[in-house]
């Protein structure tokens, strides 16, 4: 089975650090020290780092860190872990490592290093915010229908004022797509809505169940921005969807990774 | 033709006028001005008022309208074979500086224009002087004017031989570019957080020092980023927290400055 993997980064701009300032304001005062005393900065500011140094030797293999690998709708089990993927490929998805990361940090991070300790915290940060982009979700070549000039669902062609674009392309740059000048403030007002009801069942599973439910929304996307739509043009209801589902998936990553650094680091 | 050499004079002007982005300009100055005395922040709200948004790029304003007194000169600071001030240039950074203090420390014997015009130029210039490529380094011959470089993207793969392009003058300037969508507050709330407890250590010295210790690690870096260097991205990456320590230099000594000169 082949997966694509990609380098482009998810949500484009300001969207990893949006993600990382939602998680920020629902920490609680013990796992905001913590955060504070191990990598320094805002989770805000340290949002994109693992795409800077995916790059770098020693984050050589983490290229997969970045992706969900998820099952096509039809074939879908809602557990991926089982028969279809080999365990190899399981191992290099974001879903596993958030959840391996996780537990090991919950269990052990006082006996950590420091700097294994912030990376780890880095990583997290990072690939929750990847794991719910939709464009991260990568689907089984094998599923069909496919397109001829892609092998996989989310690089399936789309235009941007009449120019060659992707899905995948779209999502690397939604923040720029449907508001352009908007500051990191402003999309918070918008994006981080939820009470702390619906938080708590946002947060309820784990990664691999986060992941099961951001597949089902990601096929809904591709019907409502099909193949070779100008997203330059989208309609007004594609516009709302698209604008939708780009709130929701940043709101959920954003509450998911503060409940992973809450319960990492409750007293 | 006149629109197009308009516009070709401005992309000009922009490169030299914003030492970071506008953005981490005014985290900068927002950062400061949180650490000014009472005194200090009255002076500073009577003619700039509350924000500064403004204010950091003052003089590129100035220039793109072609309003400045001053040449596009003024952003350098000019430092001699033993990298000392080298004040005989009127449109010097430091120059410059020094003479815009004056005018706010006698603002009395000022009209509320120039006050406001000087700290503006304070708030604009301190931010230049501690970016790395504002300096002009006699005997460095490539410090004189803007020259580009090159540097790796990837260490592994079947990439790995790939290079980009990078310009001295915007290398301090592109790691902002990072953080898109940050706000200047909330550049100034991570400045805080994160070298916040730098604050005293940091505001030490006079404006003299700063040039001078700013100055030396600019020479230091040109040493070996030149025209034919090609810098690692791994070193690339690694700068990014020296310019980060510059920016938050360049803001606590912005209130430190101020405070002393307005008591």
């Amino acid at each position: 089975m082949l997966f694509v993997t990609t380098r482009a980064m998810a949500w484009g701009g300001p969207g990893h650090s949006i993600i990382g300032y939602i998680a920020e304001n629902h920490l609680t005062p013990a796992a905001k020290e913590k955060c504070h005393h191990y990598i320094r900065h805002t989770l805000a500011y340290e949002a994109s780092w693992m795409d800077h140094w995916r790059y770098c030797k020693g984050f050589n293999g983490t290229a997969h860190w970045h992706i969900g690998y998820a099952y096509p709708e039809r074939q879908y089990t809602g557990d991926f872990r089982d028969q279809f993927l080999k365990q190899e490929s399981v191992r290099k998805s974001a879903a596993y490592r958030i959840n391996e990361f996780h537990n090991e940090l919950r269990g052990s991070y006082k006996e950590m290093p420091d700097s294994i300790v912030a990376n780890k915290i880095r990583f997290l940060i990072h690939m929750l915010g990847d794991m719910h982009c939709p464009a991260h979700v990568a689907i089984p070549v094998e599923d069909k229908p496919t397109y001829d000039e892609t092998t996989v669902y989310n690089r399936y062609r789309l235009y941007r004022n009449g120019k060659k674009s992707s899905y995948h392309n779209m999502w690397d740059t939604v923040t720029s797509l449907l508001f352009p000048k908007r500051m990191i403030p402003e999309w918070i007002e918008e994006v981080d809505t939820y009470n702390d009801k619906q938080r708590e069942k946002i947060c309820q599973g784990d990664a691999n169940d986060w992941l099961a439910a951001t597949t089902k929304d990601v096929f809904r996307s591709y019907k409502q921005i099909p193949r070779d739509t100008d997203i330059a043009k989208l309609s007004d209801k594609q516009r709302e969807q698209l604008t939708n589902l780009t709130y929701k998936q940043m709101a959920y990553a954003g509450y998911r990774l503060a409940y992973i650094l809450n319960d990492i680091f409750k007293e | 033709m006149k629109k197009i050499f308009l516009l070709l004079a401005f992309a000009l002007t922009a490169s030299v006028a914003n030492a970071w982005i506008r953005v981490c300009d005014e985290g900068v100055a927002i950062l400061a001005l949180k650490h000014l005395t009472p005194a200090a922040k009255s002076v500073v709200e009577q003619h700039l008022g509350t924000s500064v948004k403004d204010d950091v790029h003052y003089l590129y304003v100035l220039e793109s309208k072609k309003k400045s007194p001053y040449s596009k000169e003024v952003h350098f600071v000019h430092l001699d074979a033993n990298l000392n001030p080298h004040a005989a240039d009127e449109n010097d950074a430091l120059v410059v500086l020094e003479r815009c203090v004056d005018v706010v420390k006698t603002r009395d014997n000022h009209s509320a224009a120039e006050v406001k015009a000087a700290l503006r130029t304070i708030i604009n210039l301190m931010c230049d002087v501690h970016n790395f490529s504002y300096y002009r380094i006699e005997g460095v011959a490539h410090s004189q004017q803007p020259f580009k470089f090159k540097r790796t993207v990837y260490e592994y793969g079947k990439t790995k031989d790939d290079i980009a392009n990078v310009k001295w003058m915007t290398l301090w300037s592109s790691y902002g570019n990072r953080h898109r969508g940050f706000s200047g507050d909330l550049w100034a709330e991570d400045m805080a957080l994160c070298l916040g407890h730098k604050k005293a250590e940091y505001s030490q010295g006079s404006l003299c020092d700063w040039v001078k210790e700013t100055g030396t690690k600019s020479a230091a870096f040109l040493e070996f980023i030149n025209p034919s260097y090609v810098m690692p991205v791994l070193m690339f990456n690694e700068l990014e927290d020296t310019n980060y320590e510059q920016m938050v230099r360049a803001s606590f000594r912005l209130a430190a400055l101020l405070n002393s000169t307005i008591q």
